[in-house]
């Protein structure tokens, strides 16, 4: 009875528009997400994430720290965050190793943070949430995917 | 602390947090407590507490939500012909025709309309998806910034981006598992269990009055959500992807809920009819063949 189906399906569709539509809260979220668009940003692809779902198998501990790794073309972005309690500790390298200005992106804020000559950089206390990296070097400026943190 | 486990030695992450990097290299001083950033992964040596290469090896089976290929970069002239935005195969029952194509492309070069068009187009459908995981409050708004997040990061490079609503689904799926996993040590979850809409803060009624809708109505609507609760977990999942508006295309649901597309149509004749028996008061028939 694929009529009834449909007639069922859209009841349901109705009732969940109704019951459970998206919150207003995160719509207005979603639309100002775009304020993090950059042109001209080389964008760095998550490309190794410890704590990724089919890595689980892989876990050493829930206390062990989580790796991630994002590469452009041309620059590999390590971090290793660690929990403390409930904060977050961040150590993160650039490589090749060099100098860079390093802004820690979260939803409501922006830290600045150096990465010395052998591109390492840290932060700490972090709280709980989305998080991005904008790394500039002399060279580029590259972008790195947002992860849950 | 498995400290053995990464790349050697990495001496206590949390107690050395800002008395060893005060004086680092950048000789900033710190002032100790909240989000203190500097250069530098410590004032010890290079691999204290640093990323170990050999763990954080790209792994190249990561992220399953599509990935971008520089070398298939996005013609704009091209991709916002009508024409070439057609699509093969995809059971799409939304506005398609190049029309997304050419919203992702616009936001691309940064029409803040067609991102603010791209949202509303597709926040039913990475609200669906969320929906269909249990996640805790905090980690659906997570995955909810994460999937817009990334969008912004990756509009230059989705490689079809006519069918961004799948990178969406995918995206959100990942990290809803992600999120899952994760938080299962903080708030033990059952299992992937769906969110129905009927437990949400609104009652029927309630909900039924601010629409300025009959009692009737409100009724047949409880009843539905009675009959939804009595579902298998398979097929709430599969339903409450169905109810974003408009419907997903099923490469989206196949996306969003890791599912063949060949058995979506099967599952969702199957899943409408228990609702639909459930409703009438019917027992559920276990073993049913699908017809």
């Amino acid at each position: 009875m694929p009529d009834d189906r449909s007639g069922l399906e859209e009841e349901l569709r109705h009732a969940a528009g109704i019951l459970d539509p998206v919150p207003e809260r995160l719509l207005r979220q979603a639309v100002s997400a775009y304020a993090w668009h950059t042109v001209d940003a080389e964008p760095a692809e998550l490309t190794f994430d410890s704590h990724a779902p089919e890595q689980a198998v892989l876990v050493r501990g829930p206390g062990a720290p989580r790796l991630l790794t994002f590469e452009s073309a041309t620059v590999t972005v390590e971090v290793e965050i660690t929990e403390c309690g409930d904060t977050r500790r961040l150590t993160g390298r650039i490589t090749p190793p060099r100098p860079a200005g390093i802004e820690v992106r979260r939803p409501d804020r922006r830290l600045h943070v150096e990465a010395d000559e052998l591109g390492r950089f840290s932060c700490d206390g972090l709280p709980a949430g989305p998080l991005g990296l904008r790394c500039s070097t002399a060279e580029q400026t590259v972008v790195t995917d947002w992860v849950a943190i | 602390m498995d400290s053995d486990s990464v790349s050697g030695p990495i001496s206590d992450p949390c107690r050395d947090q800002v008395g060893g990097t005060i004086g680092g290299p950048d000789g900033r001083a710190i002032d100790g407590t909240v989000e203190a950033c500097f250069g530098g992964a410590g004032g010890g040596s290079a691999d204290d507490g640093a990323v170990g290469a050999a763990a954080a090896r790209p792994h190249d089976a990561v992220l399953d939500g599509p990935r971008a290929d520089p070398d298939e970069a996005i013609d704009d002239a091209a991709a916002e012909d009508p024409a070439d935005g057609a699509i093969d195969g995809d059971e799409s029952c939304g506005p398609r025709g190049g029309a997304v194509s050419a919203l992702v492309n616009a936001a691309a070069r940064g029409d803040a309309a067609a991102w603010e068009a791209l949202v509303e187009r597709f926040s039913p459908l990475v609200w669906s998806v969320i929906r269909a995981h249990r996640l805790s409050e905090s980690d659906v708004e997570d995955v909810w910034q994460i999937t817009w997040f990334r969008l912004t990061a990756n509009l230059q490079k989705i490689k079809d981006p006519e069918r961004v609503g799948s990178w969406l689904a995918s995206t959100a799926r990942h990290e809803a598992l992600r999120a899952l996993r994760w938080s299962r040590r903080v708030t033990p979850v059952d299992d992937v269990d769906t969110v129905s809409p009927w437990v949400n803060h609104h009652s029927p009624e309630q909900a039924m009055l601010e629409s300025e809708r009959a009692a009737a109505e409100a009724d047949r609507l409880r009843r539905l959500g009675e009959a939804f609760e009595t579902l298998s977990d398979r097929c709430r999942r599969l339903l409450r992807l169905l109810m974003a508006t408009p419907p997903p295309s099923y490469q989206e649901i196949s996306e969003a809920l890791g599912m063949p597309v060949g058995s979506i149509g099967p599952t969702r004749a199957r899943c409408l009819d228990c609702l639909r028996r459930a409703m009438a008061g019917e027992p559920p028939r276990h073993r049913r063949r699908a017809r």
